[in-house]
C-alpha cells in the first residue's frame, strides 16, 4: 500500500483521507515507527507519504533517514523535503549539504526552487565555507532571486575559482541586463579559462535578441564576446561565438567583422557562427 | 567388442550428462538469483525519482555516439528519436565511418549541418577525422565525418570529441525508452565508482512506431523473431541480472550500454581489432582498473530499455550468431591470463571460466554431443529408456528456466500486456527446444571454423532489415549493424 500511495501524486481528496485515518487510527504513527524499521524501501516510503500527506513529523523523520546508510533511503528523504517545502525543510537540506551524505547536485537541485531560497540567502551569507557557498549560489541559478544580487556579484569578482564559475553562471539566470552584463563583461577578463567561458555563455542566456533592454548594452557585450573569439581556450571560443550567435543584430555585425579578423581563429568562428545562422533562418 | 566400462562413446556420453547438470544448475542459481535482484529493483522503484533526474539540469550530462555506416534510411529517424529523449543535458553525437550510401548527405540535409572546428579532448590512436559538424536546426546535434575503421573505430572517435563525463554507446538503427537514460544515470549518480552500466534490450519486430517512438508493443508474426524475444528475456532477465548482482557481468550491449568517458579513456576505448568490442571493453575495464587498484562496478539494470529489429531471415541470424560468438572467444583468448586468477577477483575466478567453459566451448560440446548420443543409440551403447529420460529431463529444465523468465517478465514489467501475445511466448519456449536451439548451437560451434580459417575480420556486420516503421515487412535493405549479443 505504502508504494502505492507514495507513487502516485496524491489528490486533495487522498490526502484529505489519508489525514482522516490519521486523525482516526494515528497513521502518522505508524509510518513513523516504519520509517525506524529494518526494511529500507518501507523507510523511504514512509518518508515520502509522511511529506504528502503534509504532516509536521515529516520533516523530522525525512530529516533524520537524510542520515540513513541507504543511499536510495537518503534520496528518498531529500525528494520528501522538497515536497514539504518548508523553511525547515530548506534547513535540514542545507545542513545535508554541509554534513556531505549526500552527492551536492541531488540536494541543490531540491534547494534550486522559490521556497528554499529564505534560507539558502540566510545561509549564504553566513557560511564561510567556499564549498558549501558554491553549492548555495548554484541552487539560486536554479531559482534565480535578485535579492541575491550584491552577494553574487561580490562572488563573481572575489570568490575563489568554482565560487566565480557558479556565481557568473547564476547571475546569468538572474539579471537584469543593464546591471548584470557590465558585470560578466568584465569576468571575459578573468584569467580563469572556465570563468571566462561561463561568462560569455551568461552574456548570451541574458541579452534578449528580439528586444534588448538598452542596445548599447548588447552593443558593448556583443565587442568584448568578439574579442573572445580569438580567445586561447577553445571553450571560451566555442561560447563566445554561441552568446554571439544568441543576441541578435549586435552579435551578428560583429561575427560580420570578425571575418576580416587578423586572427585565425576568431575568423574561423565567425564564419562558422554565420554559417549556422544561415542554415537556422532557412531551417525556420 | 569394447567393453562398455572402458567404451569411449559411453564415457562422451556420461560426461555430456555431467556438463549437462552443472550448466543447468548454474542457469537455475542465476535465475533465481535474477529473480530476487528483479524483485528488489520493482520495490524500490518508488523511492528513485528518475523525473528528477531527467529535468534536473544538474544531471551527469551524457553524449550518446552513434556510430553509423550506410544508415542513409534510417539515420534521420534514428536521430530525431534520440533528440526527443527526456534528458536535460544531452549531447548526440553521429560518427559516419566513410558510409558510401549518401548517410552523410542525408544527415545534411536533415538537419541543416555547417562544418565547425572542435578540439578532441582524448589522445586516442583512430582514423583520420574529415570534419565536425554542427546542427543548425538541432543544437545538441554533433556530426563527426571520418574515414572507414570500422564500429570500434567510430566509436573511439566520439570518445575523442564527447564533451560530456558520461558517453552512452547505441547503435544508429535503435530506439532508447525516453526514460532509459535517467534509469542509468541514477547509478553514476548514486554511486560514483561506476564505469559502466547497460540496460535491457528488446526486440521490436511487431511493435508499431511511428516517428521513431514505440506506440504499442506487440509480439511479431515472424516464428524466427518470437523465438529470439524469448532468448533475448531468457538472456537479460535470468542472466545478465544475476551477474550483475554477483559483480561479474562480462557483457555490456553494444547495443546500448553508458560508460564513464574518462575511465574509457584510460583504458584506451573500444579495440578496433576484434569482432566483440562491446564484450572486450567489459572484460578489459575489469582486468585494468583491478590491475590498477582502482573500483570497478559494472551494472546492467532490467528495465531502461533500447528497442532492437532483430534479424528476420535465419542466413543472416546464423552469420550474427558466427559473428558473436568469435567475438566471445577472441575476448577469453585475448584476455586468457585473467582465467582463474584471484587477483581479479570473481571476475577472475568465476565468471571468465564460467564463460569459456560453457559460453566459448558450450556450443561445440553441445553439438558434439548431440552426434555421439545419436551413435551411441544407434549402436545400442545407450538405452532407449535412459535417453528418453535425458531428453524429457533436459527439456523440462528449459522450460522450467524459460516459464520462469516469462513469469518474471509478466510480474515485474509486463511488456507484452495481451494474452495472446504471452500465449505465443509460452509455446515459443516449448518450441525452442525442438530444432531452434539445436541449430543455434551449430551456428554458434561455425564460429570455430570461421575463426580457424581467419576469417571474419572486424568489419560492419551487416543485415537484412525492414526497418521500424515496418517491422514485419520483407527485408528491403542490407543495412549494417552491430547487433546485440543476449548470451547469459
Amino acid at each position: 500500500m505504502l508504494a502505492v500511495l507514495a507513487e502516485v501524486a496524491p489528490s486533495q481528496r487522498t490526502i484529505h483521507a489519508l489525514r482522516e485515518t490519521d486523525r482516526n487510527q494515528q497513521l502518522s504513527e505508524s509510518l513513523e515507527y516504519q520509517s525506524c524499521g529494518e526494511e529500507p524501501v518501507a523507510r523511504g516510503l514512509s518518508a515520502l507519504l509522511l511529506a504528502r500527506m503534509g504532516l509536521d513529523r515529516g520533516t523530522q523523520v525525512a530529516d533524520r533517514l537524510l542520515r540513513d546508510e541507504d543511499p536510495d533511503v537518503r534520496l528518498a528523504a531529500c525528494s520528501a523535503l522538497a515536497e514539504i517545502g518548508t523553511n525547515a525543510a530548506a534547513r535540514s537540506l542545507i545542513q545535508s549539504l554541509r554534513e556531505g551524505t549526500m552527492p551536492a547536485e541531488r540536494l541543490i537541485e531540491r534547494l534550486g526552487a522559490p521556497w528554499a531560497n529564505h534560507e539558502v540567502l540566510l545561509a549564504l551569507d553566513e557560511s564561510g565555507d567556499p564549498r558549501l557557498r558554491t553549492a548555495l549560489v548554484r541552487a539560486l541559478g536554479l531559482a534565480p532571486d535578485r535579492r541575491a544580487l550584491d552577494m553574487l556579484i561580490h562572488l563573481s569578482g572575489r570568490g575563489e575559482d568554482e565560487e566565480r564559475v557558479s556565481a557568473i553562471r547564476t547571475l546569468g539566470s538572474t539579471g537584469p541586463a543593464d546591471k548584470v552584463v557590465p558585470i560578466l563583461c568584465s569576468a571575459l577578463d578573468d584569467g580563469n579559462p572556465a570563468v571566462r567561458a561561463q561568462a560569455a555563455r551568461a552574456i548570451g542566456t541574458l541579452i534578449e535578441p528580439a528586444s534588448p533592454d538598452r542596445p548599447e548594452t548588447s552593443i558593448a557585450a556583443a565587442e568584448q564576446l568578439r574579442r573572445c573569439l580569438g580567445d586561447e581556450d577553445w571553450w571560451v571560443r566555442a561560447n563566445a561565438a554561441t552568446a554571439l550567435r544568441s543576441i541578435g543584430k549586435a552579435g551578428e555585425h560583429q561575427l560580420i567583422d570578425a571575418l576580416d579578423d587578423p586572427d585565425e581563429f576568431s575568423r574561423d568562428r565567425a564564419r562558422e557562427s554565420l554559417a549556422l545562422l544561415k542554415a537556422r533562418a532557412t531551417a525556420g | 567388442m569394447i567393453p562398455e566400462a572402458v567404451n569411449p562413446l559411453v564415457f562422451y556420453n556420461w560426461m555430456m550428462v555431467a556438463y549437462f547438470l552443472v550448466i543447468n544448475v548454474v542457469y537455475t542459481l542465476l535465475a533465481i538469483i535474477g529473480w530476487r535482484e528483479i524483485k528488489k529493483y520493482v520495490r524500490r522503484r518508488p523511492l528513485r525519482d528518475y523525473r528528477q533526474v531527467s529535468r534536473s539540469p544538474l544531471s551527469m550530462p551524457v553524449t550518446i555516439l552513434v556510430p553509423s555506416y550506410n544508415e542513409a534510411p534510417v539515420i534521420a529517424d534514428s536521430v530525431r528519436s534520440l533528440l526527443r529523449s527526456r534528458y536535460a543535458q544531452l549531447e548526440v553525437m553521429v560518427i559516419n565511418d566513410g558510409s558510401s550510401d549518401g548517410t552523410m548527405d542525408e544527415l545534411k540535409k536533415e538537419f541543416a549541418l555547417t562544418q565547425i572546428e572542435r578540439i578532441p579532448r582524448a589522445s586516442i590512436e583512430t582514423q583520420p577525422v574529415i570534419a565536425c559538424y554542427a546542427s543548425g536546426t538541432d543544437a545538441g546535434l554533433v556530426v563527426i565525418d571520418k574515414a572507414n575503421g570500422g564500429k570500434a573505430d567510430a566509436l573511439n572517435v566520439g570518445l575523442r570529441f564527447a564533451a560530456f563525463p558520461l558517453v552512452c554507446a547505441i547503435d544508429a538503427d535503435t530506439m532508447l525508452d525516453p526514460a532509459a537514460l535517467s534509469r542509468l544515470v541514477w547509478e553514476f549518480q548514486a554511486s560514483p565508482e561506476t564505469v559502466a552500466a547497460g540496460g535491457i534490450v528488446r526486440i521490436v519486430n511487431g511493435s508499431r512506431v511511428e516517428n521513431g517512438k514505440l506506440v504499442s508493443v506487440k509480439t511479431p508474426k515472424s516464428i524466427l523473431a518470437n523465438l529470439q524475444i524469448m532468448e533475448y528475456l531468457r538472456a537479460f532477465l535470468g542472466g545478465r541480472i544475476a551477474w550483475s548482482r554477483l559483480g561479474m557481468l562480462l557483457i555490456i550491449s553494444g547495443a546500448f550500454g553508458i560508460f564513464r568517458r574518462d575511465a574509457l579513456v584510460e583504458v584506451g576505448g573500444w579495440d578496433p581489432t576484434t569482432v566483440g568490442e562491446d564484450a572486450e571493453l567489459v572484460l578489459r575495464l575489469h582486468r585494468v582498473r583491478r590491475d590498477r587498484g582502482q573500483k570497478c562496478r559494472i551494472v546492467f539494470f532490467p528495465d531502461p530499455i533500447c528497442w532492437t529489429e532483430a534479424p528476420q531471415s535465419l542466413k543472416t541470424l546464423i552469420r550474427q550468431r558466427d559473428r558473436w560468438q568469435r567475438g566471445l572467444m577472441e575476448m577469453l583468448i585475448r584476455h586468457r591470463s585473467m582465467l582463474g586468477r584471484r587477483k581479479y577477483g570473481h571476475v577472475g575466478t568465476l565468471a571468465v571460466p564460467y564463460f569459456a567453459l560453457f559460453e566459448a566451448i558450450g556450443p561445440l560440446i553441445e553439438v558434439t554431443g548431440y552426434l555421439v548420443f545419436l551413435i551411441a543409440l544407434a549402436l545400442g551403447l545407450v538405452s532407449w529408456p535412459l535417453a528418453l529420460a535425458f531428453l524429457g529431463l533436459s527439456l523440462s529444465f528449459g522450460l522450467v528456466i524459460s516459464f520462469a523468465t516469462l513469469l518474471m517478465e509478466e510480474r515485474a514489467f509486463q511488456r507484452y500486456p495481451s494474452w495472446g501475445d504471452l500465449g505465443k511466448l509460452v509455446l515459443v519456449a516449448v518450441i525452442e527446444n525442438f530444432g531452434y536451439r539445436q541449430m543455434m548451437a551449430v551456428a554458434r560451434s561455425r564460429a570455430f571454423w570461421t575463426m580457424w580459417r581467419g576469417r571474419g575480420k572486424h568489419t560492419w556486420g551487416d543485415m537484412d532489415r525492414a526497418g521500424f516503421g515496418s517491422a514485419e515487412a520483407p527485408a528491403t535493405q542490407p543495412i549494417d549493424s552491430e547487433l546485440v549479443r543476449p548470451e547469459a
